[in-house]
Formats: structure tokens, C-alpha cells, sequence
């Protein structure tokens, strides 16, 4: 038994499957159905709406014919196409502008020994903690109370409010293991402090910068909660835009929109993991 | 060495965070304690009055806190036995394929909440595919009403947090060597006796982790609720967000968000303490999390 | 000329110390090795001379300048680190240029240098290649070219070699004192492996707990060394403590007497040691040699140890040709000059 306990520390072997014992075909038979089952409870609906949207009637599953028309239909609605654009906006502005917070933080976080250190780290990944619909309450409150109209610029601050333990813990898991021998040698080479900063850690913080950019993205384009609270009307996000679709006009042109996003959504992901791997490595 | 300058770097994440999020938190939880009179002005003496007008009052109780917590944590349930079978499946079938399955359960995460729930709304609707499945196998005469209901708010829940769960468990499952089940095995364990005795209690750390992550989000459900709901099933999240846009009641929208953030914190404090005791009680379980 | 002079440096972490006034001289193209268990000090010295690490007291000069202030971006240094420390998002070429580009060098000097560098460690023909499709000998190689392409006034080497393995290691040993030559680098070399110390320097510094031990060239080190603590540390060593009769021989406690090898002042109880290839084992006479029984034998391949039991203590002797073949269990004698050692009295 001690043996196999030490097994629980020691490295995984390469292909991490030391035969000893074949399963049976009956466990096997039992491990697709599971699959099967697990991934049609959790892709089945997005494939049926996805169906849907080729159904010329109305919001009915199986379609009942073949139509591309819902989707000429989008072009049609130009509150849709605003909000695509507000969204794509917004997204892009909290991507950048989160990011580059989280990894000036993250830096400053590396070098700074002082007492507050705890603390610091502490908030910066506390909005993760916190759900999101009390941050833009509270958000919405005080602006309220302020008398400030809804704006743009809140609306940005709170994106990047909900979504900044992202880029932090990235960026930080990445310093972590990030050997420090790597910017000395820039310094014995004649670099600034500066300079190896921008030439050597920068370039290698890439691996963890990039996926942030794209997964604080994501968030806020798909963010309700926190624009529900405080978008302005000029600012309608395509997740409001969609739900105010589902209240007066629930026909298939909704679906055709949703279908565009998962799509989107969807080359978004594998080109993602194509640039960084998302998933377990593979070899 | 290199100085001082760095720790400007944290201004900028420090000052944003201090200006749209400590400030506006410690507003609220100062607003709870205030009032407004009918006209929605603020009244700003202190008073408890907001608390004991939620706390005693059994339809602020029932049917929305205790409703908000008791789904939550039966949607939690729901997840971790499904994501863990899903991950479960993922992790025991072979190594070319786990990168894509894996990539198949962030699929969801990355697509629209409000086009994940559209999506439910199509499945569970009148004419939908389980209402036809279920009554051209005789299990329903006719189509049941699926939607607008607890269990639609449930399956919506379910859906939202399995990948989570999924990704939380498959990681801890992933750093279990098969050989330790193997080696229960070669001393007469049977496989699912195996399983039971090695793996089960080794992915522990993957299951409370996953069901915080599952909890947390379902507890703030904010979407969900709306649109599967239909306006019948309340939740914290929604009567928040009603009751300080539309009945302009900032002081009672502010208790409840409270009320809601000291479930979610009970919640965290709940899990490091489970944490907490299970590494002190089974020191292995520490070094296979 | 001195090219580098360390006076009096100290260096505090918090409660620990770990230099303690540290005083050092190195010449002009001397290759100096400084050599010690790890947690010694020898790599926080080297980061200070480097600027790495700034002294908490005294003074470092480099080529007749002071620098103890200066950051080490202005010190004129080459420096390689244990585990390369190789850019990974850059190619060989743009690891050995960068330092060039920070200096501003124009374009086509910057590609002769590089060339040139890259030819003296003979990679010029991966210049193009990323470090992690690199040999870890060839990556060693790039963090050579990239400390030398600046024509540094000092080489510092921290530990270079510990990341290959022993056969490259040997022929790196080759190539990094062939190199060291031709550019007449001053050269300090951080290790804690006392062969690579002894066989590439010209002068070893034998540090331990954050104070030099001794400085001196390898042969001095090793068959002269001043401490039991050198005396261990350099090679293998068999000790002796007993009490100074007639200025030249060692009375052990037991009634044995050893020779020493140098005087000792009649009457001082000191130590003294022997190292395996100093000792000829005999025949057992009244000569009142240290007494053994001979254990085994030992067979290495290109060469032989003998293990022998002294008292409670196994101590190695060489073999050499033509000494009588002893049986296992067999009564031996010691024939050996021991080494007495200055400091012998106080490690009693």
C-alpha cells in the first residue's frame, strides 16, 4: 500500500496507461453510452436551436422544411446589428483595457513585498468571489444616487470590475513559474530594468496574455447581468438586444441570430486553442 | 532591486477596483440600513427595518430566499453527479480523444447565456422535442407543461453549471494514476469496488470544488430564472434587480443583495472549512488535490 | 593588474549572513574558481560582483573602477547563468545580439560580432534556431557566445556545467578554458564540484559559510590545504589527530605514530591527513605504523581502491603497481606522510 500511495506523487508515466487489467466490453459499451448521454444533455439543445433556425414556420423542433430566410431576416433588424457592434466594442475596449490592468497588477503584485501584499491579491481576485449581480447593483445604486446618468464609461468599469481575476490569475500563475534568471541575464547584457521588462518578460507573458485577452472577451461580450443593471439605451448589448427579441418576437430569426453567435463563439474557442491549448496537453 | 516604480503598477487594477466595486459595496451595505419613502426618497436615519420586514415576512423567505437556496443546492446536486459521470467518461477514454471532448464541454461556456437558455426554452417548450418524446412513448398523454416552472429553472441551472463541474473534476480525476486503482484491484477489488475505495474518495477535492464553483453560480442566477421562469419563479437575484429598477426601492434592493451576499460568503467560509478538515483528516487527499 | 578587487564585502538577508567580509583579488585574465558547498556564499558573491545583488558593506572594483553603486546594466560583464537562462522567444542570433542592440551597434557590426561569436563556439551554422531545439550543450554553448560577444572586462560563471551530464561536461571543461585563453578573459567560475575547480583554474577560492577559506592555485589546495575543512572538501581525505613529537612525527592516542610531511611545532596537539594516494599499505612490522585490517578491493576499471579498517573508521587507499596482493581479514600497516594542518589544534 505504501507503494501506491508514493504512486500518487510520483509524475504521471508518459502515456499514463499501464495496462494490467482489460475492461471488460460491457464497461466499455457503458463508458460511450455515458459519453454520449453526458454530451447530448449538455450540446443536444444548442443543436436544436440551431435546427430551428432553418424552419420556416416558426420555433418549432423538427423544422418543417428548409429555409435560409431567418437569416437575410437579421440584416433586417438593425437594432441587432447595433448591438452586435456595441457589444464588439465594449468587449474589445474591456479586453484591452482589463488586461493590461491585470498585467501591470500582476507585475507590481511580483515586486512588491510591502504589508498590504495579502490584501491586495486578495481584492484584486475578490470580484470572483462576489456575484456579479450585487457589483452591478451596487454600481447602480450609487450612480443612482449620485444622479449620474447611465454611461458608457460605467458600464466599461464595471465589465472590467467582474472581469479582472482573469487576466490577474492568469498573468500570475505565469510569473509564478517564471524563472527569474530569465530577466537578470537581459541585465547583464546592458538592459534596463525597463528594457528586459519590454525585450524579454513581456514577449514570454504572451502565453498567458493572449488567453486572457480572449476570455475577458468573451465575458463581456456575453455579459446580462452587470449591463442588464447599467447600459444606457444607446449601449443595448447584443444579450439584452437577444432577450428583448424573446419577449416581443419569438420566431426563428432569434434562432438564426443565436446560431450566428454559437458559431462564433465556436471559432473563436478552436482558434483559441489552436494559439495556446486550452485543453489537457496533448503530444 | 529594480525599485519602487513596479508597485505603481498597481494603481490603475487598485483604483478601478476601489472606485467601481469597494465603494460602491460598502454603499450598499450602508443603503440596507436606511429607507425610502414612498415616493423612492431616500430616508437616510439608520434602521433595521429592511431586515425585519424581509426576515419575518414569509413570502421574502419561502418563496424567494429559501426558494433561491433550496434550487441552488439541488441544482448543485444535480451537476456534480452529472459532471461527475461526464468527466468520469472523459478521463477513462483515450488520451487523443480527451483534448476534444474537453474542448466540447467549454463549448457551452463560451456560448451566449440568454442563447443557452433560448435553446432550453425551444427543448422543454409545448411542441418541443421531450414533450414529443414523452408522448409518443406513452409516458404523457399529451404535452406536459415543461416550461415557466421550478423544474424548467432546475434543468436551466443544471446546464449552466455542469461544465463547470465538469472541468473542476476531470482536472483532479486527471492527476489520479490508474495504476492506484489497478493496485486495489491486483488485491481483490472489484472494479466498481475499486473505484469506490481509491478514485472516489481521491477525486474529493474535484467534487467540493466543483460544487462550490456549481453553487455559487447558481445561487446568482440571474438569467435563468427570467427567462425559464417566465416571471413565476423568483429568485434573489431577480427581486434585487426588480426591486431597485422597477419599484425604485434602493434600500430593500440594497438588504436583499446583502442577504444574497451573505449566503454566498457563508457558502465560501462553509467550503474552506470542509477543505480545511478534510486535509487534516486524510493528508493523502491533500497531495492527489 | 588587478582586474577585480572585492574589499571587505558582506552581504545580510534579513538575520542570515551570508558573506562576511570578503576580501579577494583577481588578476587580469586569471581564471579563478570559487568553489564550496551550496549555501556557501559563492553564488551570492558572484551576484554581487555582477551587480545582481548589491553588498550590504564594502566595495567592488571592476578594472580599476568602483562600481559597488552601480546597477548591473552599467558594468561592463559577461555572465552565464546555471541554467542558461536562454531566451526562449528568440533565436540563437537575436539571444547573442541583444546585448549589442541595447548598445546601439550599428546593423553590420552587430552580424559580424555575432558571427564572430557564434564561430568561436562553433554554432554559426544555428544561428536561426530556437534555444529549445537546442542540445543542452549547444545551448550552454549560446550562453557563452552571448556573455563573450560584449567583450565583457570579466566573465562570470555561475555554475555552468551542472546542467550536463558528465561526458559533456568534461569536453565543455575543454572548451570553455581553450576559449577563456584565446579571448584572455579574467574569468570567475562558481562550482561545488572541487574536480572541475582544480582542473580548469588557475586559482581556487575555497568558501564555507559565507567566509574564504583558503585561496591558493589547485596543487596548493589540494596537497597543502590549510583547514580540515579544505582538506575535505577539495578530495578524499583520511585524518589523524594526535600530539607533535620531535617537530616531525604525530603521536595518535592509540600509540601509533604517523610522519608528517612538513614540520609542526613539538609538543601542539594537532590534525594532520593523508589522501588515498599517499598512503602504501605493508606488511604489519614494529615500526609503530597506524594498523589495519584490510576489508576489500575495490575495482573501478582503469583503476583500484583498497578499503581498510582503522579502528571504527573505513578508510580508501590506492591501489598502485606492483603492490603485494593482500587477502581479505589480513592485518595491514599504513606507510604515509600526513599533511599537518594549521587549524588542526582548534578542530580538536
Amino acid at each position: 500500500m505504501g507503494g501506491a500511495l508514493d504512486d500518487a506523487r510520483a509524475p504521471r508515466p508518459r502515456d499514463g496507461r499501464v495496462i494490467l487489467m482489460r475492461p471488460s466490453p460491457a464497461f466499455i459499451a457503458l463508458r460511450y453510452a455515458t459519453l454520449a448521454l453526458f454530451f447530448l444533455f449538455l450540446l443536444a439543445p444548442l443543436g436544436v436551436l440551431v435546427a430551428v433556425s432553418f424552419n420556416p414556420t416558426a420555433m418549432i423542433f423538427p423544422p418543417q422544411g428548409f429555409t435560409l430566410k431567418w437569416y437575410a431576416v437579421i440584416l433586417d433588424k438593425p437594432d441587432f446589428l447595433h448591438a452586435a457592434w456595441a457589444s464588439t466594442k465594449l468587449a474589445a475596449l474591456t479586453a484591452v483595457l482589463g488586461t493590461a490592468c491585470g498585467v501591470f497588477a500582476a507585475l507590481g503584485l511580483k515586486n512588491y513585498g510591502g504589508p498590504l501584499k495579502g490584501a491586495i491579491s486578495g481584492l484584486l481576485m475578490s470580484p470572483l468571489f462576489i456575484p456579479a449581480v450585487i457589483v452591478a447593483l451596487a454600481l447602480f445604486q450609487i450612480i443612482f444616487t449620485l444622479g449620474i446618468q447611465a454611461n458608457v464609461w460605467v458600464l466599461l468599469a464595471a465589465h472590467i470590475v467582474v472581469t479582472l481575476p482573469y487576466p490577474v490569475r492568469n498573468v500570475m500563475a505565469q510569473l509564478d513559474g517564471f524563472d527569474q534568471r530569465l530577466e537578470e541575464a537581459a541585465l547583464t547584457v546592458g538592459a534596463t530594468p525597463r528594457q528586459a521588462l519590454l525585450r524579454v518578460t513581456l514577449p514570454l507573458l504572451r502565453a498567458s496574455i493572449v488567453p486572457s485577452l480572449v476570455i475577458v472577451f468573451i465575458l463581456s461580450w456575453n455579459n446580462y447581468t452587470v449591463s442588464v443593471f447599467l447600459a444606457d439605451k444607446n449601449w443595448t448589448t447584443l444579450p439584452l438586444q437577444l432577450r428583448a427579441y424573446l419577449q416581443y418576437e419569438y420566431e426563428p430569426f432569434v434562432a438564426a441570430m443565436s446560431t450566428v453567435l454559437i458559431v462564433a463563439s465556436t471559432v473563436l474557442l478552436f482558434v483559441m486553442d489552436r494559439l495556446v491549448g486550452l485543453g489537457p496537453k496533448r503530444k | 532591486m529594480i525599485g519602487r516604480s513596479k508597485t505603481l503598477l498597481l494603481v490603475p487594477s487598485v483604483s478601478i477596483l476601489a472606485a467601481f466595486f469597494v465603494v460602491p459595496l460598502i454603499w450598499v451595505v450602508g443603503l440596507s440600513f436606511m429607507s425610502s419613502d414612498g415616493t423612492g426618497k431616500l430616508v437616510t436615519d439608520f434602521t433595521l427595518g429592511n431586515y425585519t420586514r424581509f426576515l419575518t415576512d414569509a413570502y421574502y423567505l419561502d418563496a424567494l430566499l429559501w426558494r433561491t437556496v433550496r434550487l441552488a443546492a439541488i441544482a448543485t446536486l444535480f451537476s456534480v453527479v452529472i459532471g461527475y459521470f461526464g468527466a468520469l467518461a472523459i478521463v477513462r477514454s483515450a488520451p487523443s480523444w480527451q483534448p476534444w471532448l474537453i474542448l466540447l464541454v467549454m463549448l457551452p461556456l463560451w456560448v451566449n447565456l440568454v442563447v443557452r437558455t433560448l435553446s432550453l426554452m425551444v427543448v422543454l417548450g409545448r411542441t418541443g422535442p421531450v414533450n414529443q418524446f414523452l408522448v409518443w412513448t406513452g409516458i404523457a398523454d399529451r404535452p406536459i407543461p415543461l416550461l415557466f416552472n421550478e423544474t424548467a429553472v432546475l434543468i436551466g441551472m443544471v446546464q449552466v453549471a455542469v461544465p463547470f463541474v465538469v472541468m473542476s473534476i476531470y482536472g483532479v480525476l486527471q492527476s489520479i494514476p490508474r495504476q492506484l486503482e489497478h493496485a486495489a484491484m491486483t488485491v481483490g477489488a472489484t472494479p466498481l469496488s475499486a473505484f469506490r475505495r481509491v478514485t472516489l474518495p481521491l477525486s474529493m477535492p474535484g467534487i467540493l470544488a466543483g460544487s462550490v464553483l456549481a453553487f455559487g453560480i447558481n445561487v446568482e442566477s440571474f438569467v435563468v430564472p427570467i427567462l425559464l421562469g417566465g416571471g413565476r419563479v423568483r429568485f434573489m437575484s431577480v427581486a434585487a434587480y426588480e426591486t431597485a429598477t422597477v419599484s425604485n426601492n434602493l434600500p430593500f434592493a440594497a438588504t436583499i443583495g446583502v442577504i444574497l451576499l451573505v449566503v454566498t460568503m457563508a457558502m465560501l467560509a462553509l467550503y474552506q472549512w470542509a477543505v480545511r478538515s478534510m486535509t487534516r483528516a486524510r493528508p493523502v487527499l491533500a497531495t492527489a488535490g | 593588474m588587478q582586474q577585480i578587487r572585492i574589499a571587505g564585502v558582506s552581504k545580510r538577508f534579513d538575520d542570515y549572513l551570508a558573506l562576511d567580509r570578503v576580501t579577494l583579488d583577481v588578476e587580469g585574465g586569471e581564471f579563478l574558481s570559487i568553489l564550496g558547498p551550496s549555501g556557501c556564499g559563492k553564488s551570492t558573491l558572484l551576484r554581487i560582483i555582477a551587480g545582481l545583488e548589491m553588498p550590504s558593506d564594502g566595495d567592488v572594483h571592476i578594472a580599476g573602477k568602483r562600481v559597488t553603486g552601480d546597477p548591473v546594466w552599467k558594468r561592463e560583464i559577461g555572465f552565464v547563468f546555471q541554467n542558461f537562462a536562454l531566451w526562449p522567444h528568440l533565436s540563437v542570433f537575436r539571444n547573442v545580439s541583444m546585448g549589442l542592440e541595447l548598445r546601439k551597434v550599428s546593423k553590420a557590426e552587430i552580424d559580424t560580432r555575432v558571427r564572430e561569436a557564434l564561430r568561436l563556439v562553433q554554432l554559426d551554422a544555428l544561428a536561426n534556431r530556437l534555444p529549445a531545439q537546442l542540445s543542452g550543450g549547444q545551448q550552454q554553448r549560446v550562453a557563452l557566445a552571448r556573455a563573450v560577444v560584449l567583450k565583457p572586462k570579466v566573465l562570470l560563471l555561475d555554475e555552468p556545467l551542472s546542467a550536463l551530464d558528465k561526458n559533456l561536461r568534461q569536453d565543455m571543461q575543454v572548451e570553455l578554458k581553450s576559449l577563456q585563453r584565446t579571448l584572455g578573459l579574467t574569468s570567475i567560475f562558481v562550482t561545488h564540484d572541487q574536480e572541475e575547480a582544480l582542473s580548469l583554474s588557475d586559482r581556487v577560492v575555497v568558501m564555507n559559510k559565507g567566509v574564504i577559506e583558503q585561496v591558493g592555485t589547485p596543487q596548493e589546495i589540494y596537497s597543502t590545504p590549510r583547514t580540515e575543512y579544505v582538506a575535505g572538501f577539495v578530495g578524499e581525505a583520511c585524518f589523524f589527530h594526535g600530539i607533535v613529537e620531535g617537530g616531525n612525527v604525530l603521536r595518535l592516542a592509540d600509540g601509533a605514530a604517523v610522519p608528517l610531511a612538513a614540520p609542526a611545532p613539538t609538543g601542539a596537539r594537532i590534525a594532520a591527513f593523508v589522501r588515498p594516494e599517499w598512503i602504501k599499505l605493508e606488511t604489519p612490522s614494529n615500526g609503530g605504523a597506524p594498523a589495519g585490517v584490510f576489508e576489500r578491493l575495490i575495482y573501478f576499471g582503469q583503476s583500484s581502491d583498497y578499503l581498510v579498517r582503522l579502528g571504527d573508521r573505513q578508510i580508501r587507499v590506492k591501489h598502485r603497481d606492483g603492490d603485494r596482493v593482500f587477502a581479505n581479514g589480513e592485518a595491514v600497516a599504513l606507510n604515509c606522510k600526513a599533511w599537518p594542518l594549521a587549524a588542526g589544534a582548534q578542530a580538536l
